[in-house]
């Protein structure tokens, strides 16, 4: 059907073109002077001076470049698969109870349209070992304290924990959709058959969704490999170098250190491993597709 | 009709002041100008906000004040020196700091000539007022880059009745410290006995004088780094003891924001933290009657007392195009008469004639606390350094690993390893 | 079926306990930003206390934060406006053709950390004379945002049947009388969705105006976090700055949640 509108006149392709004219002005010279930059020595007040790849032959023997590689993986795999798992069994519950209306499909929407600036302060005043909430309820049930952001054995995890908190929801609604958009049919044949609700969950209803899913995970990548202003507003990138992800990484090199060709080249890393993600869960998608 | 006539005469008069600003000072030479400032959030940058419109009044030089957390304030300037952007005038600087990096980068405007110069610089500024040590932190060969607006450090603030009530006796030297927060702990287990900065780069701050006054040095004789002296690791150990067995939990994310809470709040015994926050402390009911303040305790055996002692500056962008106009600034919010009017906001003031003024002892004289207050400042800007890590230009980044061998020694970690990884990691700055 | 009314209730616990999860904590910051500066962080935590105003009115009075709110509105209203300007005809044309490299890239902004933005940009707008004004925060901002006004938008346009633009041609309507007729019409709902989620995105995001903003245009995310200094820490400013802050996401999304989940919902599955 589609391709009936070859033989009637439709070029709309400028229609595209401010857009694009608009992106490039305005990202394609930051990108290239990042670049530039990467490949430069830039001493503080100076001009940079080209040096070729030189910071990033630096970047491969650095431990603290690996370090928060490492880091910003881990907190990737943690944040993630609890935020599709979490997300996929809250997305059922509101599918099966068709409960996302008023009150509720309000709370399930504002903690991803909060500021992160507002969510770091809530980790400040909350997680705050000594004098946040979160231990004293801890203790009123009998629990031992936690550390939260101020053990570098915990704080990665308790980031992965906030952005899950403030994400889920998220991940849910879109799952929620997918869901309802499933044909009634196919539960019916299966209900006939006789299957456990788990043979149904994991034989059905999983796969059906996987599009959906790889939608949601391509969201969430871009977004937590970045995750940067509640780690910049809490820690800092701290205990240590535990929670210094290559975010924080770049940005204590080259904002407090005044190193801003290494930065650079830690930047651009970082968004080749962004796009690096993102391509492969675009092929992904192509697997999964029903 | 008014208005015009008002502003013709201030027309005229500019007009005739002019030829003679030439040969003498005038604080309205640079009438009508803006300028923008860019402070880091501090006692004194929210007295200037406040002070503001008395220097537009004095000089017709309008302010635009710009006040960010220090994080947002090091990163704002560092992108605007880097891109030499021309919107920014005056700012602050702490030299102790970056002063050898910001002097490398070409990121302070010389104010040495404008010093000299007796039509830019008012006849009663007398920079000499400011004291050698004071001064030697932001000059560079004969060039002066800042002037000086507070004197600082880190004090030892304990609460009297607290030792009263378990009978424990003040330390008088450093390696008393441990016995003490021992006695305090065993006579109430469900108090706070002890908190200090944990963040990486906010430890060295209050670390030093712990490792100077053991007789320790972050130097060697020959100036490599030099954590593993025997002395300067009997430091390390020390604070890191302290925190680790007395201190709150979560220390390890802790600086002046959550040490004074806790202080304030009146859940820990004692606590060597910043001179400036003593104003923040006594909002807090009651601290102003149960506290007390003095430097912290020397070496038993070494007597040495040598803890941090600096200042924030404020200076002017070398990018700048009011430059006459920020100078201006520069000199009113260092003059005597201002420093005067800073005191009451908590800020010590630098100059010695401020210190030693009657403004100064009248307000002192409130309050007992204020006394011990001023005396121990007046101590450490005698005593004190302003030097707090090994050897290098990249201040910054030294304080850094210092911080960190701090941290993993709280961890757990033997004070001589990893003393030891920090010296490696120090060496490469050098 | 007591099996089914059992497992009923048991969503309904589950569901329960979620929500308290994900409210309790909002509600929180929203109680600490009316206790007395001093208070804020004490414990045991009163639940019970005198609500107070100063923290508001130090954030009002001394710190000007209306001014900060107010740039926050004009540089995420202008950023919307401009991302819908340019995003609604793109996403069409996108849609149309099933052109995917023009989507891909507006996404590069996305992919790269923000602050490898700020040197680079810092120099290309202090050259063109546009550092400080809303200008330069309007346009950041919308590069941000554009992708999310397409992305957002490219499953309406896709759901949008090709005869009805098809019949409109045959009819002689000029391509811009085609979109502003017959698409905008049928994806008005989809427009609504893009422009909250770009208005909320520009509201919240941190980095870019910390550098390019001036004294005048300061934004108030950018305001918000500066309660924290040696000697001046303000906890309750601070709460009472999160508050005013999470006001305007918060109450946008009470307006809108019903579409914005009917859009989440049904973009994601055919996206």
């Amino acid at each position: 059907m589609r391709t009936s509108s070859k033989n009637v006149l439709a070029g709309y392709h400028w229609m595209a073109a401010p857009a694009m004219v608009f992106t490039i002005g305005m990202i394609g010279f930051p990108i290239g002077y990042a670049i530039w930059l990467s490949l430069s020595n830039v001493p503080p007040g100076g001009d940079p001076v080209f040096i070729g790849l030189e910071n990033y032959a630096r970047l491969v023997k650095d431990p603290e470049f690996w370090n928060a590689l490492k880091l910003t993986v881990s907190l990737y795999a943690m944040s993630l698969s609890m935020q599709l798992v979490l997300g996929t069994w809250l997305g059922l519950l509101l599918g099966r109870s068709r409960a996302a209306q008023g009150l509720t499909r309000v709370i399930l929407v504002s903690p991803f349209m909060l500021p992160p600036v507002v969510v770091g302060m809530m980790a400040i005043v909350i997680l705050d070992p000594s004098f946040g909430i979160a231990n004293w309820l801890l203790a009123q049930i009998g629990l031992p304290p936690g550390l939260w952001l101020s053990d570098p054995k915990t704080v990665l995890f308790t980031f992965a924990v906030l952005d899950t908190w403030q994400w889920t929801p998220f991940v849910a609604l879109i799952v929620m959709g997918g869901y309802l958009s499933l044909p009634a049919e196919v539960f019916e044949a299966v209900e006939l058959d006789g299957a456990t609700s788990f043979q149904r969950f994991w034989h059905v209803t999983l796969p059906l969704l996987g599009p959906t899913l790889v939608t949601a995970a391509v969201l969430r990548s871009v977004d937590i490999l970045r995750f940067f202003d509640v780690i910049y507003l809490t820690t800092q990138g701290g205990p240590g170098n535990s929670s210094t992800t290559l975010n924080i990484l770049a940005y204590r090199r080259g904002f407090e250190f005044f190193d801003f060709g290494y930065a650079s080249a830690i930047m651009i890393t970082l968004s080749a491993v962004v796009f690096g993600s993102v391509l492969i869960f675009s092929k992904l998608r192509a697997a999964v597709a029903w | 009709m008014k208005i015009k006539y008002v502003l013709g005469a201030a027309a005229l008069s500019v007009a005739l002041s002019a030829p003679v600003a030439a040969q003498t000072f005038n604080w309205r030479a640079h009438e009508g100008q803006t300028i923008n400032l860019m402070l880091n959030n501090h006692p004194w940058s929210q007295a200037m906000r406040d002070l503001a419109a008395e220097f537009t009044a004095k000089t017709g030089i309008k302010t635009q004040i710009e006040i960010f957390n220090e994080e947002q304030f090091r990163a704002r300037l560092t992108t605007l020196m880097q891109g030499k952007s021309a919107d920014l005038d005056v700012y602050m600087s702490l030299t102790s700091r970056e002063g050898a990096i910001f002097e490398k980068a070409g990121w302070y405007a010389d104010l040495a000539p404008l010093i000299a110069d007796k039509t830019m610089t008012m006849p009663d500024f007398n920079y000499e007022d400011f004291s050698a040590s004071i001064r030697a932190a932001s000059t560079f060969g004969t060039k002066i880059v800042a002037l000086p607006i507070n004197q600082e450090g880190p004090l030892f603030y304990w609460r009297k009745d607290i030792f009263e009530k378990c009978k424990v006796a003040e330390p008088k030297a450093i390696e008393d410290l441990p016995d003490t927060a021992k006695a305090l702990k065993a006579c109430d287990a469900s108090m706070g006995v002890w908190a200090a900065r944990g963040l990486r780069g906010a430890i060295p701050y209050s670390l030093t004088a712990f490792i100077n006054n053991q007789g320790g040095s972050y130097a060697t004789p020959d100036g490599k780094p030099g954590l593993s002296q025997p002395n300067t690791l009997k430091g390390l150990a020390l604070y890191a003891s302290l925190l680790k067995d007395y201190g709150p939990p979560g220390a390890l994310n802790h600086t002046f924001t959550q040490v004074i809470e806790l202080l304030g709040q009146g859940r820990i015994a004692m606590t060597h933290e910043s001179s400036n926050e003593f104003a923040n402390i006594m909002r807090f009911p009651g601290r102003a009657q149960d506290l007390g303040v003095k430097v912290l305790p020397p070496g038993r055996e070494t007597k040495i007392s040598k803890p941090v002692a600096i200042g924030w500056t404020v200076t002017m962008s070398p990018n700048s195009q009011r430059k006459p106009a920020s100078w201006y600034f520069l000199q009113w919010a260092t003059s005597r008469e201002i420093q005067a009017k800073l005191i009451a906001n908590g800020v010590a003031p630098p100059r010695a004639s401020v210190f030693e003024g009657q403004e100064f002892n009248k307000w002192i004289a409130e309050m007992p606390i204020r006394k011990a207050w001023a005396d121990s400042l007046i101590e450490i800007g005698k005593t004190g350094t302003g030097v707090y890590q090994s050897p290098t230009e990249r201040v910054p980044e030294a304080r850094d690993i210092i911080g960190t061998a701090v941290q993993e020694i709280v961890q757990g970690a033997s004070p001589a390893d990893a003393a030891r990884k920090a010296d490696e990691a120090l060496a490469k700055l050098q | 079926m007591v099996s089914r009314h059992i497992l009923r209730a048991l969503d309904r616990i589950q569901l329960t306990i979620i929500l308290a999860i994900l409210g309790i904590p909002i509600v929180w910051i929203f109680m600490l930003a009316f206790k007395s500066r001093t208070e804020v962080a004490s414990l045991p935590p009163k639940l019970i206390f005198t609500p107070t105003l100063e923290n508001f009115v130090e954030l009002f009075n001394r710190n000007d934060f209306l001014h900060a709110t107010i740039n926050s509105m004009i540089v995420a209203s202008g950023s919307t406006v401009l991302g819908i300007v340019l995003g609604v005809p793109a996403a069409f044309a996108i849609s149309w053709h099933r052109m995917s490299w023009p989507a891909t890239i507006t996404l590069f902004a996305r992919m790269a950390p923000g602050t490898l933005f700020l040197l680079p940009w810092l120099i290309m707008f202090t050259k063109l004379g546009l550092v400080g004004s809303h200008l330069v925060l309007i346009l950041t901002h919308a590069a941000i945002t554009l992708p999310v006004v397409i992305w957002v938008l490219l499953p309406y346009m896709d759901a949008l049947p090709r005869e009805l633009v098809e019949s409109a041609q045959i009819d002689g309507a000029r391509q811009d009388q085609i979109l502003r007729l017959v698409a905008i019409p049928v994806v008005s709902g989809g427009m609504v969705v893009a422009a909250i989620l770009s208005f909320v995105f520009s509201w919240n995001y941190f980095v870019f105006a910390l550098v390019l903003s001036g004294i005048r245009t300061k934004t108030a995310i950018v305001a918000s976090f500066n309660f924290i200094g040696e000697g001046v820490t303000n906890w309750g400013a601070l709460m009472a700055a999160a508050v005013i802050i999470a006001l305007p996401p918060l109450i946008l999304t009470l307006l809108i949640q019903k579409r914005l989940v009917g859009g989440l919902a049904s973009g994601a599955v055919k996206g």
